[in-house]
């Protein structure tokens, strides 16, 4: 079943939406909650939470790319259950994947907050200006918290190249970002 | 701000860009290589190893093309015979880095492998969305003569053969396939003719001339023929041919030292061609022209239908669209550069 007809499903409020859902897309959602909690039972709930927020929210939501929309639901979901204070030991992925964006950090006050929305605004801007591949390697790596390895196996590419691409993108989201004044 | 925040706000990123690398992971994993001639490369041989993505070997591949460009500053023949890229202000010189001198390349058919994703029917995901992704740099694409071959319209007598006027049905029901192609460039209308065809029989019935020509241009005047564009004095838009018996060839493809490459698009070959064509007026004493455009030729076969797409003032990215739209029935095709 293809993401029109699961969504009619969702629209006519028949409940093997979630059950089409699950098989069309449970096994991708999973795999993105457990690489963010490292937990199996966590990641089953956060999964199982997704699908009933998109039952909640479809309707009035119509989400164009419906992957996109439960994984959003589901990414949000799972780094809500994290708790932070214990990531070292439980999500040490997690934990690498913020050291490793924080050399794309600005020089300036450390504790400066900048407003979430502006920064949003600019990551998209900055990730539309790159080429596809520098892109999705970016997006595989800090949006679905993917290991290099796993990347590298997907993209069948070596980890060396993985590397080296996110080592860049890092290094043009720092001057980008300080550019957009978010040094200040 | 921290990498923590950085994280957190990735949370709300573009839907696009998400899908766009859910989709990159189905299609990497399933789907045919990109294409990359890796027969030999600057002399070396290559694995035909599957590649899936736009990095690998790409070290090498500038390794290579360093060589060459040192070979060709060296040796003059740079100047000589690869291409640059250029627009189309400049003439006699094909658009895209694609002409195997200019890589060192060779024999560009036997090992080039497919240059789409195929949809897989079974595939209930790629089914839905149909999405072709391709790479325009891995089309090769031939420098056209500014001479056609000679390609004049055969005489038919009119004692012996007799003219027939075919309308849509009859040239559905004759090739069986959707001829139009399902991708159309923002712009462009397709002619006021295009749903009917002149064709040639014996007087027994035995067709002898079966080609069916569909335009899609910008504009068109009263009798259905297309406008000349304001700032550039020619057509923009497209001619496609089609032919079961066989079309008259009339390109010239000028690379005499080395066979005309072609491209394999799924279990289909096209040949692309580009010249860069001049438009006037022309000046009274030096003959110059105003300026020139970009021609774009595609030919190939296809369900034992010869094609020919002739583009006028569209970038190689529309042709290459136009092609896959027939070869793949879908007009969500993806041109990455």
């Amino acid at each position: 079943m293809d993401d029109p007809q699961i969504l009619q499903l969702f629209y006519v409020r028949d409940p093997c939406a979630i059950v089409q859902t699950q098989n069309r897309y449970g096994e991708k959602l999973f795999h993105l909650a457990l690489n963010i909690l490292h937990n199996r039972e966590d990641a089953e709930e956060a999964v199982n939470d997704t699908y009933w927020k998109a039952w909640d929210t479809i309707p009035p939501q119509n989400p164009q790319f419906f992957f996109a929309y439960l994984a959003q639901i589901c990414r949000r979901l799972a780094f809500g259950k994290l708790d932070w204070l214990h990531a070292k030991k439980r999500s040490g992925q997690l934990v690498n994947l913020s050291r490793e964006l924080q050399v794309c950090v600005p020089a300036g006050e450390p504790d400066c907050q900048v407003e979430s929305k502006e920064l949003v605004q600019a990551l998209t801007r900055f990730l539309a200006s790159l080429p596809p591949e520098a892109r999705i390697l970016f997006v595989r790596r800090y949006w679905f918290a993917d290991s290099i390895s796993d990347i590298a196996s997907q993209c069948q590419i070596s980890t060396a190249k993985v590397k080296t691409s996110l080592h860049r993108t890092r290094k043009k989201l720092k001057h980008f970002l300080e550019q957009e004044g978010f040094s200040l | 701000m921290t990498g923590q925040d950085l994280l957190w706000a990735l949370q709300d990123l573009d839907a696009q860009f998400i899908q766009e690398a859910h989709k990159a992971d189905k299609f990497l994993k399933k789907t045919a290589p990109f294409p990359r001639n890796r027969e030999t490369v600057g002399g070396a041989a290559f694995s035909p190893k599957r590649l899936t993505f736009h990095f690998r070997h790409t070290g090498i591949l500038a390794v290579c093309i360093t060589g060459v460009v040192m070979l060709g500053l060296f040796t003059g023949w740079f100047d000589r015979q690869t291409y640059i890229p250029q627009p189309a202000e400049r003439p006699q010189e094909s658009p895209e880095s694609q002409l195997p001198d200019s890589h060192g390349r060779s024999d560009w058919n036997a090992s080039h492998p497919p240059a789409l994703e195929e949809p897989k029917s079974d595939d209930p995901d790629t089914a839905a969305s149909q999405t072709v992704y391709l790479y325009q740099t891995d089309i090769a694409v031939n420098q056209l003569d500014d001479q056609l071959i000679d390609a004049a319209p055969i005489y038919y007598d009119p004692s012996l053969y007799e003219t027939v006027l075919w309308d849509s049905e009859d040239i559905a029901a004759y090739y069986g396939i959707q001829l139009a192609p399902a991708y159309l460039p923002s712009g462009l209308m397709p002619a006021p003719g295009n749903g009917n065809a002149r064709v040639i029989q014996k007087k027994d019935g035995t067709l002898v001339k079966d080609t069916v020509v569909l335009g899609f241009h910008h504009a068109y005047h009263e009798d259905g023929s297309p406008m000349l564009t304001e700032e550039v004095r020619a057509s923009k838009g497209f001619y496609l041919r089609a032919s079961k018996i066989g079309l008259l060839k009339d390109c010239l493809y000028i690379l005499p030292e080395n066979p005309v490459q072609t491209t394999q698009l799924g279990d289909t070959s096209v040949t692309f061609g580009y010249r860069s064509m001049s438009y006037g007026p022309y000046d009274p004493d030096t003959h110059s022209p105003s300026g020139y455009y970009d021609l774009y030729v595609a030919e190939f076969t296809w369900k034992d239908t010869e094609f020919q797409i002739v583009t006028e003032q569209l970038p190689l990215e529309e042709i290459i669209k136009l092609v896959a739209s027939i070869l793949y029935g879908t007009d969500d095709i993806v041109v990455l550069s």
